[in-house]
């Protein structure tokens, strides 16, 4: 018995060495100098928010492939993070690695593959950055010798998981789920016998927050503040109400996609009637599958409305019509010679982003084999010649925009695979009434 | 370009063997061979070409916020080298962008309120506040302050 007993207890004891060994063997972190190598050219690193991660990964992934390349990696430790990064001149440590998509299925992986600097103390030079809005919405200012140039624009969405029976909020609710929220929802002040159907988000758990160096964090909040009276003075850190993003998130980061995890936790808990968060519309749009957008009912406004026609749609339309109300214009920052103040493209000291840049904001035409402006559109961006309207600042007064050269149409066809546009190769080829010019291989008005 | 790096893990081969005890060797020897984490690069073709023209220089339109909705913020209204020439922008202040250069719709709102409520073909769902959020509706003071 002794005999039998000891045998086991060495198997079991090998069984944990391994098994400790196994466990403890640290993951192999490899440089983004290991990636590069010899093979790739026309290298460029940034750092920034996630709000446009799912749009700058399937742009670098198809500008990898083109003819001349460009080599992307990109860390997304947030939007004021990243651009203080960019400014520091120091990203890619080992707690915020350089993503990149060199692999189609890099771009559906649930995490892509990673990077880290060449120093993970001193980190990596950054030739770019970018931000979901202004630097105003961090209280910050653009410093002498960088420059500021608008990309695409996109949503902020309003989440639940799949299986919540809600479809809509107020920016009122907003201003008491994310100001509220307590571990017990039926304490007072909670339970409100004034609210016939009160809504269902008042347990913190699952209530999910990002941080306050989040852009979306902070166009929620000035959303809240556009309230006036005691929403005005509504907190950047949502501390009362909320639980962090990184608590659940598949990577345990900070991120847009944290958010969509920690709902899909929150629906494995059974709670999906008590999970909320916000996060960007690339990021909603890319989870559909798992969560859903609700409609969005500004203050003054008669009814909630989805970015799109409908939930189930593309065509972002209420976004470029003005009636959706959380939406802003990406932002790239980088390096310019001589003044700063309005700097134009040709300014961008590093060509490579100066191209890439270019390409995003249509500034610039890409190569004939990176179809760019179909990446942003594919994955829920809005280029700005797609928009009806524009807007002062992140929160300023709305106005029509009637851009230089329309591209309606060429977004609807992309964006939902259906336009009621007529197809041309030139102006000879529009022929009705109201749509006489050829943009982007369709009719357009003007 | 590296293939394979090796690790010996000493604390897992002392952890190992401490609890193997009375004669047993716990020897465990790591020897992990990494993945093939290292992706295969774009072929690199150096034309020396790239940069196609952009749509159009508009010197005029970088300050006139009409290349960019959001000109008040400094964006770009550049072109690349060698572009066709830019329709011109309409004159503005740049920190009141003018709204391009084409021609707005005459329904255009004129108020927030007005593009919000703006008549609409889309899927619209309304959210009562009062119904679901009582006396919180009101905007109440936060916990704390």
């Amino acid at each position: 018995m002794a005999e039998i007993r000891k045998h086991s207890l060495l198997a079991v004891a090998a069984a944990l060495g391994v098994a400790s060994f196994v466990a403890a063997r640290p993951a192999r972190a490899i440089t983004c100098a290991d990636v590069v190598g010899t093979n790739l050219t026309h290298v460029i690193y940034g750092a920034g928010g996630s709000a446009i991660t799912p749009t700058l990964a399937r742009v670098a992934y198809l500008l990898s492939k083109a003819n001349p390349p460009i080599t992307v990696f990109y860390s997304d430790p947030g939007a004021q993070a990243g651009y203080d990064a960019f400014i520091a001149g120091t990203a890619g440590k080992t707690a915020a690695p350089f993503k990149y998509w060199l692999k189609e299925e890099d771009l559906t992986a649930a995490t892509p593959p990673t990077c880290t600097a060449p120093s993970p103390t001193l980190g990596q030079a950054i030739d770019f950055g970018t931000t979901g809005g202004t630097l105003a919405l961090f209280g910050e200012t653009l410093p002498a010798g960088i420059g500021q140039f608008a990309g695409p624009a996109q949503g902020v969405n309003l989440i639940v998981p799949t299986g919540s029976n809600e479809t809509a909020i107020s920016t009122q609710a907003l201003y008491f789920v994310f100001g509220f929220g307590t571990a017990d929802p039926y304490a007072p002040p909670y339970a409100d016998a004034a609210a016939t159907q009160p809504v269902p988000w008042t347990d913190k758990n699952y209530i999910i927050q990002r941080k306050s160096t989040s852009f979306v964090q902070q166009f929620i909040r000035g959303a809240i503040q556009t309230l006036g009276g005691n929403a005005a003075t509504f907190p950047a850190d949502f501390a009362n109400a909320s639980t962090q993003t990184a608590v659940h998130a598949l990577d345990g980061k900070d991120s847009n996609q944290g958010t969509v995890d920690s709902l899909v936790w929150a629906a494995g808990q059974g709670k999906a009637q008590n999970a909320i968060g916000f996060t960007s519309g690339p990021t909603a749009d890319k989870n559909r599958a798992t969560v859903r957008t609700l409609a969005y009912q500004h203050t003054g406004q008669l009814a909630g409305y989805w970015p799109d026609s409908t939930p189930e749609k593309f065509d972002k339309i209420n976004i470029r019509t003005g009636q959706y109300y959380l939406w802003d214009v990406n932002q790239f920052f980088a390096k310019v010679t001589g003044a700063d103040a309005h700097a134009k493209l040709s300014q961008i000291v590093n060509p490579d982003v100066r191209n890439f840049i270019g390409y995003f904001s249509g500034d610039l035409t890409p190569p004939d084999d990176a179809d760019v402006n179909s990446a942003i559109v594919q994955t829920g961006s809005i280029p700005l010649c797609a928009m009806q309207v524009q807007r002062e600042g992140d929160f300023g007064p709305l106005s029509c925009y009637a851009p230089v050269t329309p591209c309606g149409c060429y977004f609807e066809s992309v964006a939902t695979n259906v336009t009621s546009c007529d197809a041309c190769t030139s102006d000879s080829g529009c022929t009705k009434p109201g749509a006489k010019k050829c943009h982007y291989g369709f009719c357009e008005a003007y | 370009m590296k293939h394979l790096k090796y690790r010996f893990s000493s604390r897992s081969a002392v952890l190992g063997f401490v609890l193997a005890g009375a004669g047993a060797v716990g020897l465990a020897v790591g020897c992990s061979s990494s993945t093939n984490d290292e992706p295969s690069g774009p072929p690199v073709v150096n034309t020396g070409g790239g940069g196609s023209g952009g749509r159009g220089d508009s010197s005029a339109g970088d300050d006139e916020g009409g290349a960019n909705p959001v000109g008040g913020r400094g964006g770009s209204s550049n072109g690349g080298a060698a572009g066709e020439a830019g329709e011109a922008g309409e004159a503005g202040t740049g920190a009141q962008p003018a709204g391009g250069s084409g021609p707005l719709p005459a329904n255009c709102p004129t108020s927030d309120v007005g593009f919000y409520n703006q008549t609409s073909t889309s899927q619209k769902s309304v959210f009562d506040d009062v119904k679901r959020l009582g006396a919180h509706a009101t905007l109440p003071p936060l916990p704390g302050s």
